[in-house]
């Protein structure tokens, strides 16, 4: 690669070999005609990363960097805060290892970047077409996200290079929602979130049994350290309380099963969740598979919103 | 040798490969034949790779067959395989007959992880031409070894590990 890079992609990677293969593949087959970088921070033994990185197309044309870091240590924010202190270019494009950007997608980032200046831009992301059938397990993991969104994660994302120096990136005491943390930051001080939604990114779809999605979404409970650092973040929230509507329509559902017994109208709280729920796999025969997926849903959002009561009180704030 | 050609799938391509190998002397059975199950069904509906039921019903193939080295034709077939090999003490090998494709590498519920255990834990991975060793390069990160005739597979065998073959077979 010649010249100093226009932009540099940065990717944080733990676990997942094979989807980063797959993601570099995709990213060595960018339409982006100006000088550009990869750089990985992972977890991988020595081995792994000859095989998966330094055997790649992208390495040998000298347009991909990494770095291995303790997996005692790692975490996604320690490692995308060393990728972007090991990226060159101005301006650092986030995605994740269990991710296929369009081929479009590092063209359409920058263009809107350079069309405004220091700000942040969110692209579109959608669940991987290649893997809509896993889409049939109940308990799915993807990400399905219109720009501009509340959260800006960073499965595709943008920052000014300058603006992530001045942030001093991500914030490493978050376990979770330090991409959340990163943008809000990036608000309050004056820079806006753009939207490129012909910037493209498809998101693996992941099923997991009720144990593993539980196990997966305790970290969720650390969101209440988000919230306490940025209450701003409450005007998103429904009743500046709830983290999203699932988390409002769950607690309905909480209520009923509780006082619905001793006092039968305590049984209408419920309502909202059971209508949601039904329709969640669509209309007609298809309430049925969401009627028997209902008990298997209810444990894992009742245990979400258990553990943010549990952050809450860790935290010293009520996020529910 | 006594070789297990594990293939739930019916394309002709395992039944040659069993053909190929008798011809050289050895006593290759194709094993892991996949049967019609309403619970197949059911699970391909909900998102599975299929047929999983098939994989208790191979191993148990595999056991009475008691061969030296099974030949696993796909992620699911080295499941049944590995579970057996690994008891046995007998050496299993992955067989890509075709280029791996992005679009059908985890595009079913444990296809992903069928695939990774795959290329993790059995001893060899073999490509049967360029063009399959050159795209598992690119979408496996692995350097299979090249066995584009049933000779090339024999070679392979032999330098596994596992038990002896039996006495009066190659």
């Amino acid at each position: 690669m010649e010249g100093s890079p226009a932009a540099s992609v940065v990717i944080a990677s733990h676990g997942r070999a094979l989807r980063l293969r797959w993601l570099l593949n995709a990213l060595a087959e960018q339409r982006f005609e100006e000088p550009w970088e990869v750089v990985v921070v992972h977890t991988y033994d020595e081995e792994t990363a000859s095989r998966v990185l330094e055997r790649h197309p992208l390495h040998a044309d000298g347009r991909l960097r990494h770095q291995a870091i303790d997996p005692a240590t790692g975490s996604p924010a320690h490692q995308r805060n060393l990728g972007w202190q090991l990226a060159r270019a101005p301006l650092i494009a986030f995605t994740d290892d269990d991710c296929r950007p369009d081929a479009d997608w590092l063209a359409r980032l920058v263009d809107a970047a350079n069309a405004h200046t220091g700000a942040v831009v969110q692209g579109t992301t959608r669940p991987e077409p290649y893997e809509h059938a896993i889409m049939a397990a109940p308990h799915v993991r993807t990400m399905q996200i219109d720009p501009v969104g509340p959260y800006v994660q960073t499965c595709n994302v943008l920052y000014p290079r300058s603006l992530l120096a001045s942030l001093d990136g991500f914030d490493e005491r978050a376990v979770a929602g330090e991409d959340v943390g990163l943008s809000l930051r990036a608000r309050a001080r004056g820079h806006g979130v753009v939207a490129a939604p012909d910037a493209v990114v498809f998101h693996a779809v992941e099923s997991h049994t009720l144990p593993g999605i539980v196990r997966q979404n305790l970290k969720w409970r650390h969101l209440a350290y988000l919230v306490k650092q940025h209450p701003e973040f409450r005007a998103e929230m429904p009743l500046r309380v709830f983290w999203d509507r699932d988390h409002l329509r769950t607690v309905g559902l909480m209520a009923a099963l509780a006082g619905g017994r001793r006092w039968p109208p305590c049984a209408l709280l419920a309502l909202p969740y059971l209508r949601t729920g039904l329709g969640r796999r669509g209309p007609g025969r298809r309430r049925l598979v969401a009627a028997a997926e209902m008990p298997g849903q209810a444990a894992r959002q009742i245990a979400e919103v258990a553990g943010l009561a549990f952050g809450s009180l860790r935290h010293g704030t009520f996020v529910l | 040798m006594r070789i297990a050609v594990v293939s739930h799938a019916s394309d002709g391509g395992p039944e040659r490969l069993v053909e190929s190998l008798r011809e050289l002397g050895h006593e290759a059975s194709l094993l892991g034949r996949a049967r019609p199950s309403g619970l197949d069904r059911v699970l391909r509906r909900r998102g599975f790779a299929t047929p999983l039921t098939q994989v208790p019903r191979t191993v148990w193939e595999l056991k009475e067959a008691d061969c030296d080295v099974a030949h696993a034709c796909s992620p699911l077939d080295a499941a049944a395989a590995l579970w057996w090999g690994q008891r046995v003490g007998r050496p299993v090998v992955l067989g890509l007959a075709d280029p791996p494709d992005r679009a059908r590498l985890a595009h079913r519920r444990l296809e992903l992880s069928l695939l990774t255990s795959a290329l993790a834990r059995c001893d060899a991975v073999v490509a049967g031409d360029d063009a399959t060793h050159a795209a598992a390069r690119t979408w496996l990160a692995c350097e299979p070894r090249l066995a584009p005739d049933a000779g090339s597979l024999i070679e392979v065998f032999r330098t596994l590990g596992g038990s002896p073959p039996r006495a009066g077979s190659r």
